[in-house]
């Protein structure tokens, strides 16, 4: 009876071929032995059967167009798309760009060395990181909860 | 008129208690931390800070009871409200009668270690929200601007005002309370979720793990940093989903009593970091305008490694990307500290 | 297998010396599948063509710098998982589970002729209600279940390949097959289940 618990539940896993060596021949011993369990693999093997029917779903016939006129004008474009900026924005800016000079100034760059660049807006990822650091210092000793608290509620608001 | 005054003074004793003891200024701070434990306290504050350059102010009415607190915030039109009940972290949106509630992470408070890195140092008296604040100021022993201030009720010693800088000494977040009182009764559902509201869970549970474990679950070899800034502990290992993508990097924490420092990292993935040039915009006529992907700046020629480093104020946060490892740091450092360390890791 | 890689190889090469037209080739062969994977984890069909457009305008740009050619559709994955994984950072598509999904409404992925895959198996055609069926089921599987999937059978990425693109081990994508193959197997019993004798 422990035995069957077993193997049914390696069942799916010899389904999609990720069973070897003794842990695969048992399961093979058992199957040879057991209709239920035959019955059983050959129902997940139909699954994977059904799942490799299904018809991939075609792009709108439009996307090819719009793919190959924005390569077009990567091509002929000469400098990246223009950022959008805020005043107050550009203000940050200037006063990150000159911490960052003061960075590249202090230490000059060898060749292979990696490159420093400052951003104004943190990407998806890096914006994830923030966030979730944001929570660890809740917990620190002597947080001021409350405008932690605000942070975290700008960050749940999308803000 | 003698035994009055006998009684009066001895009944001032049992009340003056904690101030006649004349803690000293680490005493006092600690005490603050669990000054809510065992008396309740309602009063509103003023609560202010800078996010992304940007400065942030709400009020709050602020309620506290047997070691929980809860915090109902007005900002322009908009009212929420943040509960820590000592397991979660539970906001609530009136408008949509939701909460959510978050883990709360527990950071073991570890004294000696604050006390081994930072000094207390008593800055004198004031007055604030008509009660009697003593001032006392945390800063690094090694030296350089200090990291918290913080007004203490003679009294209760519970925090009435709070100031928090950054290690470049801006100031970056403050709460001061405008009135409080202490003592009024206050009911437990204070603390909960209100009855008939829905509430989100996300079901992740922080779970501290060592390096060769996270290096199991993430299917990758996770390294130590070499380089940590002295003064800092590692508190633990993390395996950390981020976005409903479930992104998954595994995070070192470290603290220095005070302080977090956060080491995420995960595999580089193919040509990641090679000189990829941020603010494009994407799509063609959406309605959403160009929004910037990236958000780098190239500040050289293409083709060569970068490094991203987003300066919130309240913290730093680096990206670089080495040999197998996309590794992002983020604390409250200098820029040299943060690219130091996180060139360190691979 | 391998005259097919050489053939992808050469294309690539071609497309990446700037020949637009093997670029269109590789487009042509491959947006079906980027665009079936995108959309199996954006449900909105305006938005999964926005991000395979992207993704090919980013495969374009990136194409110089891709080290080994014959891993082109892994490696176009990756940038498509990338641009799906901040697509639902943003917010902008939810993923949560509606009742509609389950009853089968226009946002589902279908077909209104299905196409019977010349390279499958099984020659075996999945109909309309069918179909809806297994993309609701698909629904309630986790995105990395559901990606796998979507690679492996209906791609027909090797599990090494898919390993590659989603940054995992094969041992990972096994384990996710697996699991969902179990999952699946329960959603769509009456589809898979014998006539039963009870």
């Amino acid at each position: 009876m422990t035995d069957r618990d077993h193997i049914v539940d390696r069942l799916a896993d010899y389904a999609v071929g990720a069973l070897r060596g003794r842990t695969k021949a048992r399961v093979e011993r058992h199957l040879a032995e057991c209709p239920a369990c035959r019955r059983e693999l050959a129902t997940l093997q139909r699954t994977g059967e059904l799942l490799n029917a299904v018809s991939l779903e075609q792009a709108p016939p439009e996307t090819w167009d719009a793919v190959r006129e924005r390569i077009g004008d990567l091509r002929r474009a000469s400098a990246p798309t223009r950022p959008r900026f805020a005043w107050g924005l550009a203000m940050g800016l200037a006063a990150v760009l000159i911490v960052a000079l003061g960075i590249f100034l202090q230490r000059p760059t060898p060749v292979g060395e990696p490159l420093l660049v400052v951003a104004v807006e943190a990407d998806d990822e890096m914006q994830a990181t923030i966030d979730g650091h944001l929570s660890t210092m809740w917990a620190a000793p002597l947080a001021d909860e409350a405008a932690v608290g605000l942070r975290l509620a700008e960050w749940e608001n999308g803000g | 008129m003698r035994p009055y005054a006998i009684s009066l003074f001895l009944l001032s004793l049992v009340f003056a208690g904690p101030c006649l003891a004349d803690s000293t200024p680490w005493q006092a701070v600690w005490g603050s931390e669990t000054a809510t434990d065992k008396i309740t306290m309602t009063g509103s504050a003023n609560v202010m800070t800078v996010n992304d350059g940007r400065s942030l102010s709400a009020t709050a009415a602020v309620t506290a009871a047997r070691g929980k607190i809860r915090f109902d915030y007005q900002a322009s039109k908009r009212r929420w409200s943040l509960i820590d009940d000592g397991t979660h972290l539970i906001q609530l949106h009136p408008d949509r009668k939701t909460a959510l509630l978050l883990e709360r992470p527990t950071l073991a408070v570890d004294r000696t270690l604050a006390e081994r890195n930072y000094l207390a140092r008593e800055e004198g008296e004031e007055t604030v929200a008509g009660r009697r604040a003593r001032i006392i100021e945390i800063a690094p022993r090694e030296g350089g601007p200090p990291v918290y201030r913080l007004w203490l009720d003679r009294e209760t010693r519970f925090a009435l005002k709070r100031e928090r800088h950054n290690v470049e000494g801006r100031l970056t977040s403050g709460t001061e309370y405008t009135a409080v009182q202490f003592g009024p009764a206050i009911a437990p559902e204070v603390f909960a979720v209100p009855q008939g509201w829905v509430t989100r869970q996300p079901v992740d549970k922080e779970a501290k793990l060592s390096l060769s474990q996270l290096g199991a679950r993430l299917g990758f070899a996770v390294r130590s940093p070499k380089y940590i800034p002295p003064g800092y502990v590692l508190l633990g290992g993390y395996e950390q989903e981020w976005g409903r993508h479930r992104l998954r990097m595994a995070e070192l924490r470290y603290t220095d009593g005070l302080r977090v420092l956060s080491i995420f990292q995960r595999e580089r993935m193919g040509d990641e970091g090679m000189g990829r040039h941020g603010a494009r915009g994407r799509g063609q006529g959406r309605g959403e305008g160009d929004r910037g992907r990236g958000g780098g700046l190239g500040l050289g020629p293409p083709g060569r490694e970068k490094m991203t480093l987003v300066d919130r104020g309240t913290e730093k946060a680096l990206r670089y990307f080495g040999r197998s490892a996309a590794v992002v740091v983020v604390g409250d450092l200098t820029a040299e500290e943060i690219v130091r360390i996180a060139k360190s890791v691979d | 297998m391998t005259e097919e890689r050489d053939e992808v190889q050469e294309i690539v090469a071609r497309a990446r010396s700037g020949d637009m037209a093997a670029f269109e080739e590789l487009y042509r062969s491959h947006q079906a599948g980027i665009f079936t994977f995108i959309r199996s984890q954006v449900r909105h069909r305006e938005i999964a063509a926005d991000l395979t457009q992207e993704t090919f305008v980013r495969a374009w740009e990136s194409l110089p710098r891709l080290r080994k050619p014959g891993a082109f559709r892994g490696w176009l994955h990756r940038i498509a998982a990338n641009l799906v994984r901040d697509e639902v950072k943003s917010g902008r598509s939810r993923l949560e589970v509606t009742e509609s999904t389950l009853l089968g409404d226009a946002e589902t992925p279908q077909q209104e002729a299905p196409v019977p895959e010349s390279d499958g198996p099984e020659q075996r055609l999945v109909d309309g209600e069918m179909s809806r069926h297994i993309w609701a089921a698909l629904e309630d599987l986790s995105e990395e279940h559901r990606a796998a999937v979507v690679m492996h059978h209906m791609e027909g990425m090797s599990v090494e390949e898919i390993a590659q693109a989603m940054g995992v081990r094969p041992g990972t994508i096994m384990s996710r097959l697996s699991r969902a193959r179990e999952a699946l197997r329960n959603r769509l019993s009456r589809y898979v289940e014998e006539a039963s004798d009870d």
